[in-house]
């Protein structure tokens, strides 16, 4: 069974690119409407596709399309759109000041994760008449967990303020009591709409990340010591916003038959394996094995798609 | 005489809204122009140098407050005489 949301994630170079486009490839071979979406700022999707791919959806053959999140432009729209916005409701001398402001803002850390997050979320609730499944294929764990897990910490952050805007409005009425104008005034205040939208923002992204039946988080990596303990840690870290982990696949595993230079690598990887079966055998493994050369272009992800396929039996 | 007695109840009001009300809704209005800053530290204090996990999405508030911010700035770096400012709000004469 697929699930509406996949995300690929793991460690940096494990195949993440991969196996996404894989995926999403032998989802689309189906007749399943496939959108593929990287996240990660060092954008590799083009390159294992074949075909160039940008901010904008392309399509990449029948039901298959392709998108790359580029942060800085999104980053770059959403003060553009702050700026249109604000010619409505303020003077000219102050524009100039928010402009910098803005510019600040633009180049803090942070911003381009958060610019990345809005475009993600817009995605997921967009997607449902347009696509039947969406691929998500991450940046390295680190980022990303940070990007799944940002709508826990901030909604807890934008609660607080919330609560203290409302005292303050409601402070202000109480002062204005005697007062019709200002009491018109403070009717509708725009800062409170702006903070509760963005919190139903993060309320709807949270339930769409942790809602089992739709969104699945499959891990990539390698049969070595590294990303083995990266994905360990990763999953606690899942498991502990609630984040549904499908399957971990193990990616390169050196074949039999790949001679007697690889032999002494191969017991290693063999250990290993038995590590990764023990520890995350519960969530369903799948296995890949190393190609003879790199993987490149629709054919030759065809050529593993049906193996990857095997992550939907858990 | 209508229109006097208008006026005389007019002032009257505007007399009891004076000595009684305005003193009052004054130390409300200071108490929400308080928590606003304290709100406004919170929303921008990255501009002061207090890091804010969401600073990104604080700009959509700026064109509302814009307006305030240069005075809220002045507020804010000129608070020496917190315990003053207090005393001050609860003078009741």
């Amino acid at each position: 069974m697929y699930r509406r949301y996949t995300f690929f994630g793991g460690k940096g170079g494990t195949g993440k690119t991969t196996c996404a486009a894989s995926y999403a490839l032998s989802l689309a071979r189906r007749g399943v409407r496939t959108l593929v979406v990287s996240t990660d700022p060092a954008h590799s999707l083009a390159d294992a596709i074949g075909s160039p791919i940008g901010s904008e959806v392309v399509e990449v053959e029948k039901n298959l399309w392709a998108l790359e999140i580029d942060a800085e432009l999104e980053a770059k729209k959403y003060m553009e759109s702050i700026q249109q916005q604000m010619l409505h409701i303020v003077s000219a001398a102050i524009v100039e000041e928010i402009k910098r402001q803005l510019r600040i803002a633009y180049l803090s850390p942070g911003a381009e994760e958060a610019a990345i997050f809005d475009r993600f979320i817009d995605l997921m609730e967009e997607a449902g008449d347009k696509y039947d499944v969406i691929v998500f294929d991450t940046a390295p764990t680190g980022h990303t967990l940070r990007l799944l897990t940002l709508p826990e910490v901030l909604k807890v952050w934008i609660d607080h303020l919330i609560k203290k805007r409302t005292k303050a409005m409601d402070l202000m009425r109480l002062a204005a009591r005697y007062e019709k104008e200002l009491q018109e005034k403070l009717k509708d205040d725009p800062i409170f709409n702006i903070l509760s939208r963005r919190r139903d923002r993060f309320q709807r992204a949270k339930d769409l990340l942790t809602d089992h039946d739709n969104a699945v988080f499959h891990f990539v990596l390698n049969a070595e010591k590294m990303p083995i303990l990266e994905t360990e840690r990763a999953i606690k870290l899942l498991k502990e916003f609630d984040i549904k982990v499908g399957s971990v696949v193990v990616n390169r595993i050196i074949p039999p038959e790949a001679g007697a230079f690889f032999e002494k690598r191969r017991e290693a990887q063999d250990g290993y394996l038995k590590t990764i079966e023990e520890r995350f055998g519960v969530y369903g493994i799948v296995r890949l094995p190393m190609l003879e050369s790199d993987i490149q272009g629709v054919e030759q992800l065809e050529s593993i798609s049906e193996s990857i396929k095997e992550v939907e039996e858990l | 005489m209508v229109g006097r007695i208008k006026k005389i109840l007019y002032y009257a009001k505007l007399f009891m809204f004076g000595t009684f009300l305005d003193k009052r809704s004054a130390v409300v209005r200071k108490e929400a122009f308080d928590e606003n800053d304290d709100l406004m530290l919170l929303l921008f204090g990255d501009y002061l140098g207090i890091p804010n996990p969401i600073s990104y999405y604080m700009l959509e508030l700026l064109p509302y407050v814009a307006s305030d911010m240069d005075a809220w700035e002045r507020r804010i770096q000129n608070r020496k005489m917190i315990l003053a400012e207090k005393a001050a709000q609860f003078d009741f004469d």
